[in-house]
């Protein structure tokens, strides 16, 4: 399905909409109030972890709670950054995800463009043994894919968090669907132009295709930066964890759990996400239009 | 036929030109898919084959694998932990598929009304999704905490008594299933937006001239034309279900009294912790088989409740 024609929170769909148009302002109020207090419910964790992460422990850990922190501090993050090495882990997320979704958008796309717009031998049951294997759960190759990383020495390298994260029957598939629906025409005309696959795939798919790509980009760097259990099983030395180990470390090896602290590490490690995801939101959302409307 | 100039005017051997469109068509695509190829043998096809034949032997993942036929699964199916992980997780999928669809779906209806901040509501809603398990699942450990969790507070103030919520085997896997809903519930209504969006206005008009109320028209018209979105979030939300992992790993590990022991856990600790590669992989191959089961249900029932204009 094209998903231009989908773009959920659009606001295409307003004009249009003639249930909303007979909605009263008592009514409207009353929803505009109801939505309001559910997002408060909604967004309370995080308001929670940011002030619970400026508070003193002997603050936090009062019962009844306290609304306003008394003291504001800085002590929690600069534990964090000293207990462990924060920053280093940030740096290794930032450094990994970018690498995966780099490699993982090239080799995606390629081999879409071989499913969408050239024939071969062998494409359609390739194709469908690529959609079978995506039902396959990630944890049936963990242990076969541990082996090998070990067997190559690649134990505690950033190359066994990076390597096996290349391959993705999945983004492969959603861009494949994406190809099937730009117009042909574009391509034959250069097809008589004399134009080589390589420059129709580069100079044609490509560029038309920003969007999609972008929206993949953004689910796979998602997937690469909350990654924990494949990073957990492949990495042991403390300077090359990605953030959720680091963050899983801060409270392991400290043999306590230190909420206000932990607060902290929280709020690093989902500040750069967050910022991402506020500032490519469309994107998010033309990805899920994308993934979610193959059914 | 003609033989046309290739890219870029480069010369190219003669035998290319004289190959025929489709071979060449056929060659520019292995080269394309080459690089994707190699990663899904090597990563995927590969791993999962090798998997399969893991899971009939005995092995530390050092050494030779001995073979010994079906005796990983006779003993998973004898082995209490094993039992129990699949009921957890059971149990989780129960829980979790219903409630986060019921949430979402109400959302969505909510978020199809133009109002004052609408968006921002949405981006609100959203951004649980975006967030990576480790972090939340601390910042959700401190609100349920027993002594000093915000929860217990709330309880405190219409005089219900405190509850050790994840140190309670009665509340601990509901507790993870709080969490859980939380951060998909948002992105689950995002998707079925996108479908309410889609259904022609003209069919409420029409109900609403042969007299039928909001309810009869959402009964008729919004849920059989939303059907597919809903059987797409049902789905992705069993599968997700199955492999359930992080939350438990950080919130509980497991306890108490394995009481949110899950199957992907169950798999970890056989596998890296004790060493019992090939039990895991049998493991992980049980896992398989009930998503697949499930899904094919799913599947099978889809003709009943799904809409397919």
């Amino acid at each position: 399905m094209n998903y231009a024609t989908s773009y959920p929170p659009g606001e295409q769909g307003v004009s249009r909409s003639g249930r909303r148009r007979n909605i009263f302002p008592a009514g409207k109020l009353a929803i505009s109030l109801l939505l309001f207090i559910l997002a408060l419910g909604v967004s309370f964790p995080f308001v929670w972890m940011i002030r619970t992460s400026f508070m003193l422990p002997t603050d936090a850990l009062k019962f009844p709670p306290l609304w306003v922190p008394p003291t504001f501090t800085l002590q929690n993050y600069r534990n964090a950054l000293t207990i462990q090495p924060f920053a280093r882990y940030l740096l290794n997320s930032v450094f990994i995800s970018t690498v995966v979704v780099f490699a993982q958008l090239l080799t995606a796309s390629m081999g879409a463009y071989a499913f969408a717009r050239l024939k071969f031998p062998g494409r359609e049951p390739l194709f469908l043994l690529y959609l079978a294997t995506m039902m396959i759960p990630f944890q049936v190759t963990l242990i076969p894919l541990f082996v090998m990383v070990a067997k190559v020495g690649w134990v505690d390298t950033y190359a066994a968090v990076i390597v096996p994260a290349i391959a993705s029957a999945y983004l492969t598939f959603l861009l494949r669907q994406f190809f099937m629906s730009i117009p042909r025409e574009l391509e034959d005309a250069a097809r008589i132009d004399g134009a080589s696959y390589f420059r129709i795939y580069a100079t044609i798919i490509l560029p038309l295709s920003k969007p999609a790509l972008a929206s993949c980009g953004l689910l796979s760097f998602m997937g690469s930066w909350t990654n924990f259990l494949w990073p957990l099983i492949v990495i042991r030395t403390r300077e090359l964890r990605p953030v959720p180990l680091g963050l899983a470390a801060l409270q392991q090896e400290q043999g306590y759990t230190d909420f206000p602290q932990l607060m902290a590490g929280s709020v690093m490690a989902l500040l750069p996400i967050m910022i991402v995801f506020v500032f490519l939101q469309r994107y998010f959302v033309q990805g899920i239009a994308l993934t979610g409307l193959k059914g | 036929m003609a033989p046309l100039a290739m890219s870029d005017g480069q010369p190219r051997s003669r035998s290319f030109f004289r190959m025929n469109q489709s071979r060449r068509e056929a060659l520019a695509a292995y080269a394309f898919l080459a690089p994707n190829f190699l990663a899904f043998l090597v990563l995927v096809l590969g791993p999962t084959v090798f998997s399969f034949v893991v899971g009939f032997t005995t092995w530390n993942g050092l050494g030779m694998p001995k073979w010994s036929g079906l005796q990983n699964y006779v003993r998973l199916v004898k082995d209490p932990l094993f039992v129990k992980a699949v009921r957890n997780t059971a149990i989780y999928a129960i829980e979790f598929v219903p409630l986060a669809v019921i949430c979402a779906l109400g959302l969505a209806l909510l978020f199809n009304y133009k109002t004052i901040g609408i968006s921002f509501a949405r981006l609100l809603f959203f951004l649980p999704f975006v967030t990576d398990m480790i972090s939340i699942s601390f910042v959700w450990m401190f609100i349920f905490h027993l002594r000093f969790g915000i929860l217990n507070y709330f309880l405190s103030l219409v005089d219900l008594p405190p509850q050790a919520w994840l140190g309670d085997t009665k509340w601990a896997m509901f507790s993870i299933v709080i969490l859980s809903v939380w951060r998909w519930m948002g992105y689950y209504a995002l998707i079925i937006l996108a479908s309410l969006q889609g259904v022609p206005q003209e069919l409420y008009e029409a109900a609403k001239i042969d007299g039928a109320g909001r309810w009869k028209s959402f009964i008729k018209i919004t849920v059989p034309l939303i059907s597919p979105a809903l059987f797409f979030v049902v789905t992705t939300g069993i599968i997700s279900s199955f492999q359930v992992f992080e939350q438990m790993y950080i919130m509980t590990s497991g306890g108490p009294q394995d009481s949110t022991i899950s199957i992907a856990m169950f798999l970890y600790q056989q596998g890296f912790l004790f060493l019992r590669m090939g039990y895991a992989s049998a493991v992980a191959w049980v896992l398989f088989f009930i998503i697949f089961i499930v899904t094919m249900i799913n599947w099978n029932v889809r003709g009943r409740w799904v809409y397919e204009g």
